[in-house]
């Protein structure tokens, strides 16, 4: 059951510091996985007049509007990319039976290989169709929102030294 | 994968959004032109980018192992640091009713990305990512993975000495940590110069009551456990309530035969909750949502069980806790009578609101028909609404009124 051995996630950055960026959570399936630049002429995202709380980018003809999700204080996304190639085909396979877990689920396969770092983000944007995603349903806004605070709540314990505080 | 990959490969035009933007954008490209776009991609990464969220507590040495799931026993992924300690992975991803993908974009000081050969232009580069999952690693509380070897039998007990030991073996920061969160759920016992742990349910029990009351502590549950598991589950059915008002109202009562016709007081329906819970009852459920997140989620089910006993009245430590659930008990088997009761009366109750309060004039019960059929009706089509598609009422027929007629723009000019 238990097996450690080799690194799997490696978090440093490969080159001196990390570049910042934004994650975009696109309402639409893109199947492609790779650079993609020049972004600038068809993704322009705007924000709009509500202090900063939503944005208007029109992609692909259709009007989206983007809900920013900034991640806790002591948390940060990061962009990672598999070093191991050959699990990475095995990740692949997996991923079409998989996609049926609906929200949140414990994963118990996908991550393989050893991860190597490769853009740090702080912002989120959770895009919808013509309207703002449900914040009270949409998974990711659930997660980041919701389960962090709950997450640190329930796990935080005392340490070796602050036995007495318990009582 | 092969087929959508060979689509964007090919750069067939119609495809490619950005091809429409190709007049406005002609200093950045790097291709040849011999491509008829001027943007093409280069073949997808076989290695696609990943998502992650990550405390920053942990740090650059944190790894990735396999442990048991505490819960099922499955092997599970968690992020452990030997700094700081353990981290659960949690995988989000959106239901299959709603594609998702990733699209980040970054600032460009391209050192350190093997795409960026764009020479330091002020714009942004960017990457799709076409898996929409996120991992999400959140603190994790190392105890939920001792506990399964305490209880495990004698003849597979081994299980935390491998797991001590294997940590061990590179970070005694972590066996510290282990340990101590050991010595808060055991009985420790001194034999010779080695601990023997033994584990204890009283401490067991106590260290999940600060666990699910730091949960409810602050602003309390997250708001959409909240409302399912507080709000829903204490709720009470809407019942019509009589509010006898005293008044000079006597003259309204019709001579009419229908009427009952003895009632000189105005009876006004109004809505309200057949019972309401008190702050204590709320709470007290707060807390057993809590309790039963934990022990659903990272106790295994003997555990769970136990803990659910020890919970309960009968157990000597639920009044060493000072925990008892009797008032909310009480509540929700007050609740599912009235619930019972309101299901049974439904049909009933139209009747009677309508024969009794209805005043006995007969307009004013043809206006009540009236009014209950438009809220019918009114109701029927909001359904219906609901039911249709955002497409489908996209595509609904165009109101048309005001417009100029087609042909009109056919017509010889004059």
């Amino acid at each position: 059951m238990i097996a450690t051995e080799k690194p799997i996630l490696t978090i440093k950055p490969a080159s001196g510091t990390f570049s910042k960026a934004t994650a975009h959570l696109l309402p639409c399936r893109i199947h492609y996985d790779g650079p993609v630049d020049p972004v600038d002429p068809f993704w322009d995202p705007k924000t709009n007049s509500n202090e900063g709380k939503s944005f208007t980018a029109y992609f692909r003809g259709r009007k989206l509007l983007g809900t920013p999700l900034s991640l806790p204080q002591n948390y940060r996304g990061v962009i990672a990319v598999p070093t191991a190639p050959e699990d990475t085909a095995n990740s692949q396979q997996r991923r079409p039976e998989e996609e049926h877990i609906e929200v949140i689920d414990l994963d118990p396969e996908l991550l393989q290989g050893s991860l190597e770092a490769q853009a740090e983000f702080d912002k989120l944007v959770v895009w919808g169709h013509e309207t703002t995603v449900d914040g009270a349903a949409d998974p990711y806004v659930r997660a980041v929102e919701e389960w962090i605070v709950l997450a640190e709540k329930i796990h935080t314990f005392e340490g070796p030294s602050s036995e007495e505080n318990k009582k | 994968m092969a087929r959508t990959r060979s689509k964007a490969a090919s750069f067939d035009p119609k495809d490619k959004a950005k091809d429409q933007d190709s007049q406005t954008k002609d200093s950045s490209s790097p291709q040849t032109s011999s491509s008829k776009s001027i943007y093409s991609l280069p073949e997808p990464s076989d290695r696609p980018s990943q998502v992650f969220i990550l405390p920053k507590s942990a740090t650059s040495s944190a790894r990735i192992i396999t442990l048991a799931n505490p819960r099922t026993g499955s092997p599970t992924r968690y992020l452990v640091c030997p700094k700081t300690g353990f981290f659960e992975i949690t995988k989000v991803t959106p239901p299959k009713s709603a594609p998702r993908s990733w699209l980040v974009q970054r600032s460009a000081h391209s050192e350190s990305q093997e795409d960026g050969e764009q020479e330091g232009a002020a714009t942004t580069t960017a990457q799709t990512i076409s898996s929409p999952t996120l991992y999400l690693a959140t603190p994790f509380d190392p105890v939920f993975l001792l506990l399964p070897a305490l209880i495990a039998e004698p003849e597979s007990a081994g299980t935390t000495n491998h797991l001590l030991d294997l940590l061990d073996l590179h970070h005694p920061s972590l066996r510290e940590i282990l340990s101590s969160r050991l010595a808060a759920v055991c009985d420790v016992v001194q034999a010779g110069d080695e601990d023997m742990y033994r584990l204890s349910e009283e401490k067991l029990v106590g260290e999940m009551l600060v666990k699910a009351r730091r949960m409810i502590s602050g602003n309390g549950l997250p708001a959409s456990l909240e409302e399912r598991w507080v709000k829903k589950a204490l709720e009470a059915p809407v019942v019509g309530v009589r509010v006898v008002k005293r008044g000079d109202s006597g003259s309204q009562v019709s001579t009419n035969g229908e009427s009952q016709g003895t009632t000189p007081d105005e009876e006004e329906p109004a809505l309200r909750p057949a019972i309401v819970a008190s702050p204590e009852v709320v709470h007290l459920q707060r807390l057993r949502t809590a309790l039963d997140f934990l022990s659903s989620r990272y106790l295994p089910p003997t555990l769970s069980a136990l803990l659910k006993f020890h919970l309960t009245s009968q157990s000597p430590l639920s009044k060493k806790f000072n925990i008892d659930f009797t008032p909310l008990d009480e509540y929700l088997a007050q609740l599912t009578k009235v619930r019972q009761e309101a299901a049974a009366s439904r049909a009933t109750t139209d009747f009677s609101r309508k024969r009794l309060g209805g005043g006995g004039n007969d307009d004013d019960e043809e206006a009540d028909e009236k009014a209950e059929k438009r809220r019918k009706k009114e109701q029927e089509e909001r359904i219906k609404k609901q039911n249709v598609s955002r497409g489908v009422r996209e595509l609904a027929k165009v109101n048309t009124k005001g417009m100029m007629k087609l042909s009109e723009f056919f017509k010889k000019k004059t």
